[in-house]
């Protein structure tokens, strides 16, 4: 059973989960007890987080159709990677990853590179070459 | 076939990990004891790694560090195999295991564990689980940070050992092949202890420890006025789910270490143990007030520079009690 890239259904649906949790109450006790206590659970920061996220993903979208940007960044925040942890899957520098976010290097792509970061993406080959 | 392993529901993954095999061998050892003498508590601040374009901020230490330390200190005779090379090896070595019933520590990345809620699937591969059975190809997986034991098929298993990315798993596993009955636990939490001063607040490098967690500070105060409105505010959401949502008990592990504090003292009979569980208890409070408090700044976005420097005064306070702290610790460790 192959699982597809985790990230690929928009939007993001999210579900709580309870963990452990411990406090400290005022006699010098440490109790501990299941689910969070900073913040009620529909007020929970990964509603914030996922919004920037999603955010930043149409962003890149976007320069990414007007041809400001190379599809890569595109995929990169979609799969919710950065440049460091793109280069150690591609097995590039950080440096090179970083040029080819430029439309006009990532157009001389050569298709085995291309293909590196297709597979570190899980996508076809194609989605990365012809963009829309 | 399926061990008798009792899964052990706990707030973070490795001590709960550690304590889970222990117990198991029938070494009755709490999950905060494993953190204190593991020397768990840390903090690390590198803002030359960027995680999803926030800064690293870590408030654990290496991975399986904690179960080193706790079963060197304990006489407990383990077996850590560090990095395969081979996949399918690392595989049949966790299945020879299972197979002589013994339950095994993975290192696994959490960016395709299958169980795990979609917002949780971040490229980050410093989660442990055990692996405690394998029925019909599935693998069943005792997660310390869910109530329930989970299941993994062969590929998902084998996937998220080698998962790739920052720091990578590589198939790192480990088990506890025999324990000593009745270990010297005095001299245990008192190694454990010096270990932790050790890293909070003598270690040469400016960014470990509570300088690390000055220059954090220091560094808010300068984020509105760098960054734009939106990288900010997620440098402060990405902060905040470190120190109460990705597993730490709450409060950036600081309870969990009083509650250690608290059960060393009371085990040991020893006065500023308990004064300083309590210190570390406030300290704790305070991290929690720091989370509610950007939790709500957040929620509103009406902020300036203020809160930024309120919020970063709040850790700077946090860095000075903890300084206090472990200046006390460092006193009757040695």
């Amino acid at each position: 059973m192959k699982t597809n890239s985790t990230h690929s259904n928009k939007p993001l649906k999210f579900k709580w989960f309870n963990v452990g949790q411990y406090t400290f109450e005022k006699d010098g006790r440490y109790t501990n007890h299941i689910g969070f206590d900073y913040i009620r659970e529909e007020e929970a920061l990964t509603y914030d987080a996922l919004k920037i996220i999603n955010e930043r993903i149409e962003d890149a979208r976007q320069k990414a159709l007007q041809g400001k940007l190379s599809p890569i960044v595109y995929y990169m925040e979609k799969t919710w990677m950065d440049p460091m942890t793109l280069s150690r899957f591609v097995g590039l520098s950080i440096f090179t990853v970083k040029r080819h976010f430029k439309p006009k290097n990532f157009v001389k792509l050569k298709t085995g590179i291309l293909q590196r970061y297709a597979d570190s993406f899980e996508i076809p080959v194609e989605d990365l070459k012809n963009f829309h | 076939m399926i061990t008798d392993y009792k899964h052990n529901f706990s707030s973070h993954c490795e001590t709960g990990v550690t304590s889970g095999l222990l117990r198991h061998k029938g070494l009755d050892i709490s999950e905060p004891m494993a953190m204190g003498i593991g020397s768990g508590i840390f903090f690390t601040y590198l803002p030359f790694i960027k995680v999803q374009g926030a800064p690293m901020v870590s408030f654990r230490t290496a991975p399986t560090k904690v179960f080193k330390l706790v079963t060197q200190r304990l006489g407990v005779k383990t077996v850590v195999v560090k990095k395969f090379k081979d996949q399918l090896e690392a595989m049949d070595l966790l299945d020879r295991n299972l197979k002589n019933g013994i339950p095994t520590g993975c290192q696994v990345g959490c960016y395709h564990l299958t169980y795990l809620p979609p917002e949780m699937h971040v490229h980050y591969n410093f989660h442990n689980v055990v692996v405690f059975g394998k029925e019909d190809g599935i693998y069943h997986v005792a997660d310390p940070v869910f109530e329930e034991t989970q299941i993994l098929t062969y590929e998902d298993l084998l996937r998220v050992r080698f998962s790739k990315g920052l720091f990578e798993p590589k198939g790192k596993m480990y088990y506890v092949e025999s324990v000593t009955p009745d270990p010297d636990i005095k001299k245990a939490i008192f190694a454990g202890i010096k270990t932790s001063v050790q890293k909070m607040i003598k270690d040469p490098v400016p960014l470990l420890g509570v300088r690390g967690m000055r220059i954090l500070g220091k560094d808010i105060k300068k984020w509105p006025k760098k960054l734009t409105a939106q990288k900010a505010a997620f440098n402060l959401i990405q902060l905040v789910r470190t120190v109460e949502e990705f597993g730490t008990g709450g409060a950036a592990f600081r309870f969990i270490y009083g509650s250690f504090l608290k059960e060393a003292g009371e085990k040991l009979n020893h006065d500023i143990l308990l004064e300083t569980s309590i210190e570390m208890g406030e300290t704790g409070n305070l991290w929690r007030e720091f989370s509610i408090r950007s939790g709500r700044f957040v929620k509103t976005r009406n902020g300036s520079q203020d809160d930024y420097s309120l919020l970063a005064d709040i850790i700077l306070e946090c860095s000075a009690k903890e300084e206090k702290i472990f200046n006390k610790l460092d006193k009757i460790s040695k």
